[in-house]
Parts: structure tokens; sequence; C-alpha cells
């Protein structure tokens, strides 16, 4: 499954965004601040 | 004798015309050097007028006089300055205004970007079970209250903006006060986890002038503030009051974050936010601390902060004290 991370300090955003992609088929991730989203955009393969 | 007359007679009109050449030249003189010393001064504050109704307010006048003319000089270099500083504030606030109404909409438009994407997941039918319906229910519910609290908040500081908000200053012991204070924060359900201890220097009733509610209300947002900002696993808040001649001081102490020293003096203006993303996770409207300054200028008090990042954040405020032989007459 393609994996897409997000990054959004709103959370009520972030979490809708991702049941739209998940609808999709795609598995998704949740990050709410720059710094830690670096992280695991570079520590694990995403797609977007 | 006779040889002086005749002289006399002889040279009498070259002496009157040498007498009137040198009253003409004097008078010449005098009158070029008068007239140069005045108008040379008054042509520099014609010009300097002129720059300023072209707007120019930074053309400075200096005569280098110490006489009536330099007087004139630096009443109106006085008047010009004033009026330079009357426009720069006039722009600082014009700047301010722009800069309050962009952050009311930024954080009106948040809560509401956060409901309509819950309202759009469900009528597009992302949200197909009844868990995830229920959880888009939640997050609307959290998202209005959120805006309500905000618009709440932005009424009561404009009304007190405006000076609309009356207050209703009475006696009141304020040791007592605060010791109730403490130990009903004590049992709020937020504080968990929060130890909180008051203290007062003397441990004797200091009587003070204040309106309670609002003087509740001051407590209540500074502690919020508090709480924002906890980051330790032993979270302490730490209420002090000082005795002093005129006025008693109340100190809230925390150990959260810490407020780095650049941002200090701006945590009282409204909307006001460390991080310049707004982000609006930890709560609150932006507004707690700005109406706490609102209030203790009603109370003719005063409030201010001190921090050390990592260490915590106390603030401090003052309250009036009634001397004793008043809290007896009233």
């Amino acid at each position: 499954m393609k994996r897409i991370l997000i990054i959004e300090d709103e959370q009520v955003i972030a979490e809708v965004q991702k049941d739209y992609l998940k609808v999709n088929g795609f598995s998704v991730e949740i990050e709410a601040s720059g710094d830690m989203g670096l992280k695991k955009a570079l520590s694990r393969e995403m797609i977007m | 004798m006779n040889l002086f007359f005749e002289n006399a007679r002889k040279f009498f009109p070259v002496l009157v015309l040498s007498l009137l050449v040198a009253i003409g030249l004097t008078n010449g003189i005098l009158t070029f050097l008068v007239s140069r010393s005045i108008i040379k001064p008054l042509y520099a504050l014609k010009h300097a007028a002129e720059e300023i109704k072209e707007g120019n307010l930074d053309h400075e006048v200096n005569l280098k006089r110490k006489d009536e003319i330099g007087q004139l000089g630096a009443a109106f270099e006085e008047m010009r300055y004033r009026l330079n500083e009357s426009i720069r504030l006039q722009l600082q606030y014009e700047e301010n205004r722009k800069e309050l109404i962009s952050n009311i909409s930024h954080d009106l438009k948040t809560p509401i970007t956060g409901i309509r994407a819950c309202v759009e997941g469900i009528q597009d039918g992302i949200a197909d079970t009844e868990l995830k319906r229920g959880k888009y229910m939640i997050m609307i519910a959290k998202k209005t209250e959120e805006m309500d609290r905000l618009i709440d908040e932005l009424f009561l500081y404009s009304k007190l903006d405006l000076k609309q908000l009356p207050f209703y200053l009475e006696p009141m012991d304020l040791a007592a006060y605060l010791y109730d204070c403490a130990q009903e924060l004590r049992l709020d359900l937020r504080m968990e986890g929060v130890t909180i201890t008051f203290t007062s220097a003397g441990n004797r009733p200091i009587l003070v002038m204040t309106d309670r509610k609002n003087l509740y209300r001051i407590i209540m947002n500074i502690i919020d503030n508090c709480l924002k900002y906890m980051n330790k696993i032993n979270k302490e808040i730490r209420i002090k009051l000082y005795d002093g001649e005129e006025e008693a001081t109340i100190k809230i102490e925390d150990n959260g974050t810490g407020i780095e020293s650049a941002a200090l003096p701006h945590i009282f203006d409204r909307f006001y936010r460390e991080d310049p993303s707004r982000n609006t996770a930890t709560g609150g409207s932006g507004l707690g601390l700005a109406i706490v300054k609102q209030i203790m200028e009603g109370h003719g008090g005063k409030v201010w902060a001190e921090s050390s990042i990592g260490v915590g954040t106390s603030i401090y405020f003052t309250l009036k004290k009634i001397r004793v032989q008043d809290g007896e007459g009233s």
C-alpha cells in the first residue's frame, strides 16, 4: 500500500484529509510539526 | 579769531555734508546688519514651514541664537518634533489595527475551515461508519466551541477597550481570597497533576479595592496561560502575595517552558503568540493576557512578566491597598 505523510498542525483538517486518502486506498500518517514530519519522511519511504 | 570763523564758514558745507554722509552710512550698515540678522532666520523658518507643508517632517530648524528669534526657532522645532511624533504614532496604530484584523480573520478562519472539512467529509460519504460520523461530530463540536469562546473573548476585550465595562470596586481581603482561590483550583479537573501552592507574606489580612468578578478572570486567564506551557513532569503553579506600602503585589509563577526575553514585552499584546505559525493546538484565543492587561488598567494597577527559558514564567500584578483607617471607615 502506498504511504502518504500529512504534515498539518490543525488536527481536524489532518484527520479529514487522512480519511479521504484512506478511502482512496492509501496508507496515511499524520505529523503536527515540520521537524517531526521531516524526520519521519526521511526515515521511511513515502510517495508523498 | 577772524581766520577761524573764515575757515569755519568756508568748510561748513563740507562739514555738514560729511556728517550727513557718516550718519547715512552708519544707518545703512546698521539697517543692513539688523535686517540680515532678522531676515535670514525668517527665511530659514519659511523654508522649514514649506518643507512641513510638503510633508517632510524631518527637516530640522536650528537658528543657533538665544534671543527672541532663537526662541521662535526653538518653538518651531518643538512643534515639528511633536507633529512628527504624533504622525509616527498614528501610523503605528494604523499598522496595529491592520495586524489585528489580519489576526482576527486568521483565527476565525481556522476553526471554520475545520468545520467545513468535516461537513464535506460527511457529505462525500468519507465518514462511512457510525464511529467515524461520531468522530466528525465531536470535531465539529470542538471547533464550534473554540470559535464561540474566541468570539466571546473578542467581545469582552472590545468592551474593555471601549471602556464600556464598568468595574465594581469593593474592599476585600486579598489574602483570604487567594487562599480560597488556590483551594478551589486544586479541585479543578484541569489541574490534575499540577501542584498549586499559595504563600502570603506575613499571614495577615491584606485589604485591597478590587472588582471580585474581574479579579477572578485575571487569575484564571493567567493560570490558563501557565497550563498551556507546562512541559515538566512535576507541574507547579505558585501563587505568592506580597504586602507593600501602597499596593499589594500578586505573583503567579509556573515552571513551564519560559518565554524568550525578546518576546516578553509582547505577551500582553492582543493575539500575540510566540509561535509565528499561530498554532491553536494549545487552545486559547490569544486574548487572555491582553484581557488581563485591560482589566488591570481599569483597576489602576500594573501587570508585568519575568521569565527564563526552561525554568518558568512569573506574572505579577498589583492592586491598590486600602489604608487601615479608610478600611475601618467604610
